[in-house]
Order: structure tokens, then sequence, then C-alpha cells
């Protein structure tokens, strides 16, 4: 009698129990459809190509090989391979995703603050405009920018994909910068000018540092954005010189002979960035997802 | 080091008058306002050099036949040329109907889907966080990196989608999946639903946190089934959110590019060229500049249509 009453107290009911395993059973369900072919890509760039290519497919590799990672983290840059090819095309990559984000953030956060504690003429009208820019494909600009680059002779130049994705970014970073500035209560502002500070150390020393969140949120965006994109670098860009990991990756991928293994690796790296970023600042991310909708 | 001040320094009135707006820059002396135009002016001059002027330059372009292959001759008027040729030839609304495809998906298979699998990473369980970490990585990864998963499980001799089709007895031979034209399409649109619900999934949630929970007990209280509550308050609650992705989705599906660019091309036989693939490849394929350009402003003005039709429908629904 006591042994059935403490199991019933410890066992949910049945009722109970079925709800959770099916919804355990759901949820991986989910898990496993969206995370399996990022998985299987992992899997692809250490199982050596013979294993890869047989048939039926083993799902697991054997004996896991690293080569592939070897050959293009040792690449010479002067090589010409595809792998250091692709090496560069990384570090293109990083330059100017690195340099977009430093620029959008500073010059997106002086135009939202402006927006906010400064009376802006038409500033409702022109936060209005900023959504509008949203709605603009880049396919609609991608003409015109194209010919005013190359007449300008900026094109394939990494100053010029900075600038283009940056201004891509800004309508974003003002909107949400805004959004963080509006929490800040002004009384700190008008505190620290009373003690002598100028309107510009308040918003160095008393805004910006309160809206680090804000910041790492835009940030990761405009990091990824330009990290991603990949018609205007294609458009824009021509040499090893300045051309970024997407569009190496696509070029590899279009060759008639493919070396599944080095290909499934040099995805693999392409990956880490975004996913590095992803998992290290998960809740940033999702802030910066949500901000502007839910509220709306 | 000179600062700009707004208020601290005080100004008289006669000699604010007399500066203009740089001398008063140079010495500091600005009213709020000007400071914030001044904050304002680095991101505005960009946006207008790379957003703004680009549109403009863009209805000029419409406008002429832009022979860029042939040096020395210059842009040539042509009038309205561009624009006739867009409405008359079926190349630009097949493209178009394409991409509808695409969006059509989107909004009636991945946004439901969506919906209903946030209702679920909803609910209590263990590892809940980190199952909403994980389920975000194929929106972020670049469009380029889905493609060449994709290409890669597709593969006909030795891809992932054969073997697992043919060990479970689904399939008794391989099926080269993006070779045939409709089947290559839709090859496509699952990769991009794939990519696309898990923002969905992301931004449904986020709605859901926002719904009090006293809203569910007088549901309870009120004998409402779980069924009811999904129908009378939970999805109810989530029109204005799902407005906002309504806009979005269509805005970014028929900029779907580079899925297609890295899967097929367009091909086979142009089976896969979406809209934005087919302005991409008029303008430097087939150099017909002023073409593409009149087909990318009529596409600006679909989605902006559409647009307006989403505000007036969801309008409507939730002031009842």
């Amino acid at each position: 009698m006591g042994l059935t009453k403490m199991l019933s107290l410890r066992l949910p009911r049945p009722r109970k129990l079925l709800r959770s395993v099916l919804i355990y059973f759901l949820a991986i369900s989910v898990m496993v459809l969206f995370l399996a072919p990022i998985i299987w890509l992992v899997i692809s760039s250490i199982t050596p190509l013979t294993q890869l290519l047989t048939v039926p497919l083993k799902w697991i590799p054997e004996r896991p090989s690293f080569e592939y990672y070897k050959q293009i983290i040792m690449a010479a840059p002067k090589a010409k391979t595809t792998a250091s090819n692709f090496k560069i095309a990384v570090m293109n990559s990083v330059v100017i995703a690195g340099a977009v984000t430093i620029v959008c953030l500073f010059v997106g956060s002086l135009a939202a603050y402006a927006f906010t504690r400064l009376d802006m003429p038409f500033g409702d009208k022109l936060i209005f405009l900023l959504l509008f820019t949203q709605m603009i494909p880049g396919i609609a600009i991608m003409i015109p920018l194209y010919l005013i680059a190359s007449r300008l002779n900026m094109l394939d130049r990494r100053i010029t994909l900075v600038i283009v994705y940056c201004s891509f970014s800004l309508p974003f970073v003002i909107w949400m910068m805004r959004g963080y500035f509006q929490t800040i209560p002004s009384e700190l502002e008008d505190a620290a000018m009373i003690d002598g500070c100028s309107r510009v150390s308040a918003l160095f020393r008393v805004v910006i540092p309160l809206s680090t969140p804000g910041l790492f949120a835009t940030g990761i965006f405009s990091f990824l954005a330009a990290w991603n994109e990949f018609l205007l670098a294609l458009v824009m860009t021509q040499s090893l010189g300045s051309k970024t990991m997407p569009v190496a990756l696509a070029e590899f991928i279009g060759r008639f002979r493919v070396d599944y293994g080095l290909m499934c690796t040099v995805g693999v790296i392409a990956c880490i960035p975004p996913i590095a970023l992803t998992l290290i600042f998960q809740r940033y991310l999702i802030e910066g997802l949500t901000a502007g909708a839910v509220k709306a | 080091m000179k600062e700009l001040t707004a208020e601290r320094v005080r100004v008289p009135a006669t000699v604010r008058k007399e500066m203009t707006f740089f001398e008063r820059i140079r010495t500091g002396r600005l009213t709020k306002r000007q400071f914030g135009i001044l904050l304002c002016l680095p991101a505005f001059l960009m946006m207008l050099a790379v957003l703004g002027y680009p549109l403009a330059y863009s209805v000029y372009i419409t406008f002429h036949k832009m022979n860029i292959a042939r040096a020395g001759l210059g842009p040539q008027f042509v009038g309205l040329k561009n624009y006739a040729r867009v409405f008359e030839r079926a190349d630009f609304w097949r493209a178009f109907l394409r991409s509808s495809l695409f969006v059509v998906y989107d909004l009636f298979v991945g946004m439901p889907m969506g919906l209903a699998i946030a209702i679920l990473l909803n609910q209590r369980f263990r590892f809940r966080g980190m199952t909403r970490a994980t389920i975000l990585l194929p929106y972020v990864l670049s469009g380029t990196v889905l493609g060449l998963i994709w290409k890669w499980i597709y593969n006909p001799n030795h891809g992932a989608l054969n073997a697992l089709f043919h060990q479970l007895g689904l399939i008794s031979e391989y099926i080269p999946w993006l070779a045939q034209p409709s089947r290559a399409l839709h090859m496509l649109i699952l990769v991009n639903l794939w990519q696309g619900t898990p923002w969905a999934i992301i931004m449904y949630l986020a709605g859901l946190q926002t719904i009090p929970l006293e809203l569910y007990d007088a549901a309870k209280v009120d004998g409402a089934s779980a069924w009811q509550t999904l129908f009378r308050v939970t999805l109810p609650l989530m029109a204005p959110i799902t407005l906002a992705m309504l806009v979005l989705k269509t805005v970014w599906t028929f900029q779907v590019f580079d899925i297609v660019w890295v899967l097929t091309r367009g091909g086979p036989a142009s089976a896969t060229q979406v809209v934005s693939y087919y302005i991409y490849y008029s303008s430097f394929f087939q150099l017909k500049l002023g073409y593409a350009a009149a087909m990318s402003y009529v596409l600006l003005g679909i989605i902006l249509v559409l647009v307006f039709i989403y505000y007036r429908l969801i309008r409507h629904e939730v002031e009842y």
C-alpha cells in the first residue's frame, strides 16, 4: 500500500506522461529536421573520399580524417590552389564584415541618438522612410550601383562593398538603436551634463555604455548580413583581392569536377562564424530578430 | 579639446543670428536641432549615395538602352519601350510566377508550420533553450552555404537523400532530384522552406511569450478546451506579428537568389529561373540593363502593392 502510494506520487499520471513523451518526441524530430543537413555536412568533411563515395552509403566514418582542414589552414597564400584562394576570400570577408559592423554601429548610433533626443526636423517621417528602405529588393539597385561603381572606378574593391553593406544595414541599426536609447532615462544624461559633461561625452560615457546589449544585438546582424551577402558581391567583385567567401564558395561549387570532401570542408569553415555567433550571443540575436515586430 | 556643445555655452541672440551653420560647427555653438542634423549627416549621406541616388538613377536607366558592351556608344533614349517589353514578354511573368510559388509555400506552409513548432517549443520541457538556439542555425547561414549543403544532399549518385530513401526502401532507384523541371523547382522550394521556417518559429515564440498568462487562466475558468483556447485566444493575438512577418517574408522571398544560383543556375531549361535570377541573367549575361531595370521597378511596385494589401487585410482582422 505504502509503496504504491509513493509510486503514484513520483510517477506522473499516464495522460501527463503521454503528453510529455509526445512533446519530447516532436521536439527531437524538429531538431533533427533542422540540424541533420548541417551535421551531414560536418560528417562529410571528415570522411575520407573513398568512403564518402561508396554505395550503399555508410553514415558514420570509420576513420575520420581532418586532411582537408589541414590543407586549407596550411595553404600558402600565393599557391593559387582552391584551398589558398578560399582562404584569401575568407580573410576578405572577415575584413569587410568587421569593418561594416564597426562603421555601421558608430554612424548608426549617432543618427539614432539624434532621433531619440535631439528634436529632428521631420523625425517621424524620416524614421518611416527608413522602414520603407527595407522593402527595396537588392536586385532593384544592383544595376545602377554597378554602373555608378564602374564609372567611379570603384569596382572590385573591398571598400566599395563595405560602403554598400553599411548603407544596407544602417536603416536597421538606426531603428534598433533608437529603440534601445528610448529605454534609457534622459535624466541620466541631464545629470552628466550638469556635472560638466558635454552632450557628446554624455553620449559616449553614459548612453552608449548603457546600451551595450543593443549594440551586440545590432552588431551581430550587421556582421551576419555582410558575411552572408552574395548577389552584390558577385556583381561588384572580380579578383582575389576583393572576392568574398560566398562568391568563392559559389565559384568552387560551380566547377565541373568537384572534390566533394574539400567542398564540404569549405562549407563547414564558412559556417563557423555565423554558428559561433549564434550560439554565443543567442539571447541578443533573438532579441534583435524579434524587437521590431513584437512591439508593433 | 573643443567639443560640440549645445546648451552649455550661452550665446547672445544677436551673435547667434549672424553666424552661419558652418561657423557654428567650427566654434561649437550649435542648437539642439543643428547638432542632431550633424549627427545624422554621415548615415544619411551614405544611404543617399547607396540607396537613394541609385534608385533614382535606375529610373533613368529604365528609359534608356544602355549599350555598355559597345564602347563610345552612350545611353540611347527609348521611352517606355523597356516597360512595354516587360509587360509584353512572357519571360518576366513566368519568372514572377515561379517566385510567387516560393512565396505561397512560405506563407501557407512555412508560417503555419512555424507557428505549430513555436507552440510546441513553448511547452515546458528540458533543453528548451538549447533547442531554440540550434533551430536558428539554418536561418543564420549564408544562402551559398545552404546551396552547397543541399546540392550535396541532392547529389544524384552520392547524395544523402537518395541513400536514405533507398535504405528505407522508399525508392528502388536513385533519383536525379534536380534534373526534371517541375521537381527541381519544388526541391528548391523545400530548401527555401528549410531556411525560412526557423525565423518564423523564433518570431512566433517571441509573440507567444507576450500573451499574458491570465488570458489562459480565464479561458480555463470559462471551461474552454485546448482547441478553443488555441483558436479563440492564441491565434487572434498572433495577428499583428503575422502581419509583420507576411510583409518581410514576401519582400525576402522575391529576392531568393543564392540557393538558385548554387543549386541549379536557373536550369534545367529555365525551370527554376526565379524573378531575381532572371533579372540578374538579363543584366549580366544578356546585357539588357534597361530592360532589367524596368523589371526590377515593376517587381518593386508589385511588392509595395502586396504590402499595402496585407495592411488592409490585417487591420480589418484585428479591429473586431
